[in-house]
């Protein structure tokens, strides 16, 4: 099997999946699939060097991770300039009880977001994500502490402003 | 409850979610790769350029020292000292290149606990055109001690009860390599066996997704090619279940996905029988004497579906159950194996999964986290290896203890 044949492989277990994990993190859904497609294309640009990569669905998420942080910080960068560059698309409108959800992960920080999602979403244990994302395990714990308390709050805060 | 919210978002965006056409990834890929070459080949004559110019200017100026040759790594000193070692010298003594930094493990064979062999890949030695070079370790004594040589690149090998272990070459270079180190061609038959043979014949199977080797009659040292079934155009592992049955996987085009059945025959492949599983994906094939499971996984996907599964048969493929698998398993190729006691186990490329008696439910193996990417079953021994360079875990009774070996000579 060729390192093309793998990936294609991969590409047909895994690509829904990754794009559902990835979706959390980045918000959108044409980012999500964006930062998963330049996953594979890395993949497919690794050559005979991804056959030997153990678990290749982590080593995508890793990567496409990876991908959609260079891009926060260059929006950061650019964030003045962006509206005026593309309209918002939206092609994926999530059901109501999915936009709170959705609305409440926008309103976490992203390193703690990812904390989240990797470890509840993608069922990476505490020291597989800080691994995978450079840091302590103890900042991982208290990013997820600190992620599911805002998350709570947040969730919270929607579900009153539905009773009113 | 907020972890149930989250994989229900995940979900209803995996199913919003349209995959591109693979061949626009490929597209894309080629043209990076393109550009990188571009760009190299630019810098590199820039570079030229200003050496050629420095040279000139310092044509006169009388050098300061020697040309600095990099030493031996504390690893290969005790068999290199000085001068360097070349890549020659390296490719001659494998014990040497077993101790690279990154020799990494990439096959694990076990007739049983005593006759084993393993395969490491190392890639910095750089062997003929450019592949890496394998060191072959093999024993006959349970890794008390043990033998090496070098082959030329990754290949399949497969340790045989006898101490002997082939080397495969996907070809007419494959060998079998004694419990002295002498080694003896193997015959490549042009179609599959077509009359029982005299004695049993050994599957020789495809590792990780690649191709499968075949059938292996070890009293003529013939490989035939593996049978075909008629709804099957690719080639897949054959699978002998000790009835005289022989199971294969089948998709209608060469690949993992596209409606696959599975296939078996009674009569060496003359008349096959056939089970459509409904899901998109197999990823192998569990055969035991006592019940036969299908590894299913599917990227078609609605609130109904599931992620992943298990068909089972325990009459020979005349009636079917389904069983679903831990939805956390993130399952690839080459990921199940059985024992001759019955035992299932899979792995997931973090955990191992047993199967219970009935293959009805797993748990996670002790060790828990072994890595592993793939397991080989044999008479009394799973194996698991993955992960750690140089470790591979064995387990003699069935899954129930596991110890790591680090098959070195």
């Amino acid at each position: 099997m060729t390192g093309e044949e793998l990936v294609r492989d991969v590409f047909d277990a895994s690509y829904r999946r990754l794009v559902g994990q990835l979706y959390t993190v980045c918000g959108d859904l044409p980012s999500a699939e964006d930062v998963v497609q330049e996953a594979f294309v890395r993949a497919l640009d690794h050559g005979r060097g991804f056959r030997r990569i153990d678990n290749p669905e982590a080593w995508l998420r890793r990567v496409a991770v990876n991908v959609q942080r260079s891009r926060w910080r260059r929006m950061k960068t650019y964030a003045g300039l962006q509206p005026k560059l593309v309209d918002d698309v939206t092609p994926f409108e999530p059901s109501p009880d999915h936009l709170e959800l959705v609305r409440a992960l926008a309103g976490l920080p992203e390193v703690q977001r990812e904390a989240v999602v990797l470890h509840h979403l993608a069922d990476m244990p505490v020291h597989e994500v800080a691994d995978m994302l450079g840091v302590p395990i103890g900042t991982i714990k208290t990013r997820l502490v600190r992620g599911r308390t805002t998350l709570a709050g947040l969730l919270s805060d929607h579900d009153e402003e539905r009773h009113v | 409850m907020f972890e149930s919210k989250l994989r229900a978002l995940a979900a209803s965006a995996e199913t919003a979610a349209r995959p591109p056409a693979f061949g626009d990834l490929i597209r894309r890929a080629r043209v990076r790769r393109l550009r990188r070459r571009a760009t190299a080949s630019f810098a590199t004559l820039t570079a030229g350029a200003v050496a050629a110019v420095l040279a000139v200017n310092l044509s006169g100026t009388p050098r300061g020292t020697s040309p600095v040759h990099p030493g031996p790594t504390a690893a290969t000193s005790s068999y290199a000292t000085s001068p360097p070692p070349s890549r020659h010298y390296l490719l001659k003594h494998p014990v040497a290149l077993l101790h690279q930094p990154d020799a990494e493990i990439s096959d694990v064979s076990y007739a049983d606990p005593n006759h084993a062999a393993a395969l490491w890949y190392v890639c910095s030695a750089g062997g003929a055109n450019g592949a890496c070079p394998g060191v072959l370790t093999w024993t006959s004594d349970g890794w008390r001690s043990s033998r090496a040589m070098v082959i030329p690149d990754k290949l399949n090998i497969y340790a045989l009860p006898d101490g002997s272990v082939v080397v495969w070459l996907y070809g007419n270079n494959s060998f079998v390599v004694a419990p002295d180190g002498t080694t003896r061609k193997l015959t490549l038959a042009r179609h599959p066996i077509s009359a029982s043979p005299g004695g049993p014949l050994t599957n020789l199977p495809g590792i990780n997704g690649t191709r499968p080797a075949g059938m292996l009659d070890e009293k003529t040292a013939t490989v035939y090619p593996p049978l075909t079934a008629p709804s099957t155009r690719c080639e897949y592992d054959d699978h002998w279940d000790g009835h005289g049955r022989i199971w294969e996987i089948g998709t209608p085009r060469c690949g993992p996905t596209g409606n696959p059945t599975v296939a078996w025959s009674s009569d060496l492949g003359r008349t096959w029988s056939t089970h459509r599983t409904g899901q998109s994906t197999i990823l192998g094939l569990a055969v035991s004497p006592s019940r036969t499971a299908v590894l299913l996984s599917r990227t078609q996907k609605d609130e109904h579906d599931i992620l992943a599964g298990l068909d089972v048969t325990e009459d020979g493929g005349r009636h079917w159950r389904h069983a679903s698998l831990p939805p956390d398993m993130i399952l690839a190729p080459g990921s199940i194996a059985t024992t001759t006691k019955g035992g299932m186990l899979i792995a997931d490329g973090t955990y191992l999964w047993k199967a219970n008696s009935q293959w009805t439910a797993f748990r996670k193996l002790y060790p828990r986290k072994l890595k592993a990417r793939a397991v080989t079953g044999g008479d009394q021994v799973l194996c698991a290896y993955g992960g750690s360079p140089d470790k591979a875990w064995i387990s003699t009774d069935d899954g129930q203890t596991w110890r790591s070996i680090s098959p070195r000579p």
